[in-house]
């Protein structure tokens, strides 16, 4: 069983989804804030994520994941990375209090 | 001292204190950072207690909690509350800076603009002549 996958699914892609069919018209505005917040994540999060996987800290269960490594981590830990930051930015812009006008 | 804790602290620190200089300080967003606590918090606890039963069962990644500060309930490090906490202030604070330079371009290129500090560095230094006056 593909866990990571399913992980991903309840509470990456699902909220991520719900979100732009409940929130379209606002988060259309902010398409640029919401991929940047992507990129930053990766930036900040990567190497730091690499160099944790290499000392140890956290390892993937090989059939949980596809088994597809890409410069140190597999592909669906880029995929958390890069799309947590975009689901929290998503998140942020529908509820957080400052993006209230 | 937990090795993870260490980890986690440094780029985290780091980009939220880079966050804060180069967005929330330069565009005065300090009251929208202020009025996005309740969402921060509650935010940060729901996915430390969110994900807890998930990755206990689903085990899409394993911590080795001989390396956290050895409060691991589910295999999920209490530390992990701390990182959730940091990640979503980070990536707050990353949205309300981004989102006030989107609402101040009205294109791509002023957006980039703002984004790289080419606007704030034309406004300091490429309106102003030689004796200091403004030109056109």
């Amino acid at each position: 069983m593909l866990n990571y996958w399913i992980w991903l699914s309840i509470y990456v892609f699902l909220p991520m989804l719900l979100l732009i069919a409940y929130r379209r018209k606002l988060l259309s505005r902010y398409k640029r804030t919401i991929l940047l917040c992507g990129i930053g994540s990766l930036v900040v999060a990567a190497p730091w994520d690499y160099l944790a996987i290499q000392r140890g800290q956290w390892w993937f269960p090989p059939e949980g994941i596809l088994g597809i490594w890409l410069y140190g981590l597999p592909l669906e830990e880029w995929i958390f990375i890069s799309f947590i930051g975009m689901e929290i930015a998503m998140l942020a812009i529908a509820f957080a209090g400052g993006f209230r006008e | 001292m937990s090795e993870y804790l260490l980890y986690m602290l440094a780029p985290t620190l780091v980009s939220a204190t880079l966050l804060y200089i180069f967005g929330i300080a330069r565009f005065s967003l300090q009251k929208k950072v202020s009025a996005s606590w309740p969402f921060i918090f509650m935010l940060s606890i729901a996915m430390y207690f969110g994900s807890d039963p998930a990755v206990y069962f689903l085990r899409p990644w394993v911590f080795d909690c001989s390396k956290t500060i050895g409060i691991c309930p589910g295999g999920l490090p209490i530390e992990d509350l701390l990182f959730s906490f940091l990640i979503v202030l980070n990536v707050t604070m990353g949205a309300l800076s981004f989102s006030e330079m989107e609402r101040r371009s009205r294109s791509a290129a002023e957006f980039l603009d703002y984004f790289f500090f080419f606007k704030d560095l034309r406004q300091k230094f490429g309106k102003r002549g030689k004796e200091g006056k403004a030109i056109k």
